[in-house]
């Protein structure tokens, strides 16, 4: 009978994870997701030594950013939701801002747009504590503006848009003032105007088309403004109206509803009209309307198909086969962010037309503080 | 073509002896280099894989050949027989897959084994139970790299 020989190089049968070589470590590294990555960093120093030299996939997944409300002890510090992982909340390091008196306008990647109770502008990455103080804004502020920027009546509230590259930090910041628009670039040392007459609604960018999107609020208007050269301008390009009519809303109910019209891009740059109703004070509806570019029409769509959309980015993602993102939703933080009803914070799944609520630990999380999605394009 | 030919012996480190078609085994990048350099007879040792193994990985690669060729199941299918073949693996079984895909070269096999262990392991905790490492940071190491992450992972 054959004996089996018993070979020095036989597999060890307690298999030893700590000395798997770094090349076969970071192929499962590679797998991990934004959180576990940074875990398992802190397993042992073999795998902190191989996670080092791991390129981590990007995030592909909504985070939700909550502000700390104004009555907390500490309210430097942030809390993050990252859906993928749920029933956990994580916080920010100290990040040196005092939210009770700072609002966020506008997000891009994991960059905030913030200003404060004297209308200073900053952007602030909530990940690396990176920190950029754009030019003072006090001379641009008309008269009547000055004080609390949260007393402002909320139709007259002030929108941003921001693009900044991760890099060089060259950036773009956009905003509206009352009926004036204002911009600046790195390098610039004041705000400059670029016209505008009416109050604005909402800034949203087509990578596709590289034009911005600008709504204004009380007649619902899209105009197509060209950022690109020195001088931005505004080519005359009008979107048609947005709709008004919606079949679920009748006549008789349209008293008793609230409604605002959102623009977005999807990714293959279609734009999109996203009419938000609150129905009755109590329910929700999103009907969608898509751009024909040759008709100049909005036509109805049922679905996003595998995209999600991101409401306050005015952007929808690829979802598809993605976890802790759902398709054909849309990732809803609320119309007025200076609002504060934790019920406001929600994703809506357009297949089954429910809202999701968030895990325990995130709604109670919110308090009465105001939260809401950002996309990190952080890679670690 | 005879019907030796078309069929390979892989044998184990333990000296387990496996018959499979020439198709199946070819998967595997090494095996296809040494039945190219014709260096080997028609018996191929393999001395970094148990017989407990290689029978898993001829599973695997059983399976993915067969879909290959005729084409007869959808993608879907095979992605499920995948979650199954990797779910109730412990994580000495993976290890040992891992090392398995690697020697021989199957990149599939490798990506399946690697998301499977990265599906496993989801806390801190998790990391050591599951795969049974020990936290070998010394208390300054630990309070360093606590330091460098950029937000609390306080599981």
């Amino acid at each position: 009978m054959d004996e089996i020989e018993n070979k020095p190089n036989r597999p060890p049968m307690n298999p030893k994870w700590s000395e798997l070589c770094q090349d076969l470590i970071r192929s499962v590294f590679e797998r991990l997701s934004f959180t576990n990555l940074n875990r398992a960093k802190s397993v042992c120093r073999s795998w902190n030594s191989a996670s080092r030299q791991c390129v981590p996939k990007r995030n592909q997944i909504p985070w939700l950013i909550i502000f700390p409300p104004e009555n907390q002890t500490n309210i430097n510090i942030c809390d993050l939701f990252i859906p993928d992982d749920e029933d956990k909340v994580y916080k920010t390091r100290d990040l040196h801002v005092g939210f009770a008196q700072s609002s966020c306008l506008a997000t891009y990647g994991s960059w905030l747009l913030m200003y404060d109770h004297l209308w200073n502008l900053y952007v602030l990455n909530p990940l690396t504590l990176e920190r950029i103080d754009l030019p003072h804004s006090v001379s641009i502020i008309p008269k009547n503006f000055k004080g609390d920027m949260r007393s402002v009546p909320c139709y007259m509230r002030s929108k941003a848009y921001l693009w900044i590259d991760d890099i060089t930090k060259d950036y773009l910041v956009i905003w509206t003032i009352h009926t004036k628009m204002f911009f600046i670039k790195k390098g610039d040392k004041k705000w400059r105007n670029c016209g505008l007459l009416g109050n604005c609604e909402q800034i949203v960018y087509n990578r596709n088309d590289h034009k911005f999107y600008i709504t204004y609020s009380l007649t619902s208007q899209v105009t197509v403004w060209d950022f690109s050269g020195d001088i931005p301008h505004n080519d005359g390009d009008l979107l048609p109206f947005v709709p008004v009519w919606i079949e679920e809303v009748y006549w008789y109910r349209l008293r008793y509803c609230y409604m605002r019209t959102q623009i977005a891009i999807t990714v293959s740059g279609q734009v999109l009209c996203v009419v938000c109703i609150f129905l009755q004070g109590c329910e929700w509806l999103f009907p969608i309307f898509k751009l024909d570019p040759l008709r100049q029409r909005w036509v109805r769509i049922d679905s996003l198909g595998d995209e999600a959309l991101i409401l306050d980015m005015g952007l929808t993602v690829v979802a598809q086969d993605v976890p802790g993102i759902k398709k054909n939703s849309i990732y809803f933080s609320g119309l007025d962010h200076l609002s504060k009803d934790p019920n406001l914070v929600f994703v809506y799944d357009l297949t089954t037309k429910t809202k999701e609520t968030l895990p325990h630990c995130v709604s109670s999380s919110i308090g009465f503080s105001h939260a809401r999605w950002f996309f990190p394009d952080y890679t670690g | 073509m005879s019907k030796s030919e078309k069929k390979i012996v892989l044998k184990s480190l333990d000296n387990e002896a496996f018959e499979v078609e020439k198709a199946v085994a070819l998967q595997s990048q090494t095996i296809w280099v040494m039945c190219e350099d014709k260096c080997v007879g028609n018996e191929i040792p393999l001395e970094n894989v148990t017989g407990q193994i290689l029978a898993k990985v001829i599973d695997y690669c059983k399976k993915h050949a067969v879909v290959d060729g005729d084409g007869d199941e959808s993608s879907e299918e095979l992605k499920n027989w995948d979650t199954e073949f990797t779910k109730n693996m412990d994580q000495s079984t993976l290890f040992n897959m891992i090392l398995a895909a690697n020697y021989l070269n199957i990149k599939s096999l490798l990506n399946l084994t690697c998301q499977a262990v990265a599906d496993k392991t989801k806390t801190i905790d998790e990391f050591h139970t599951f795969l049974n490492i020990e936290n070998n940071f010394t208390p300054e190491e630990e309070a360093q790299i606590c330091q460098e992450n950029l937000w609390a992972f306080d599981d």
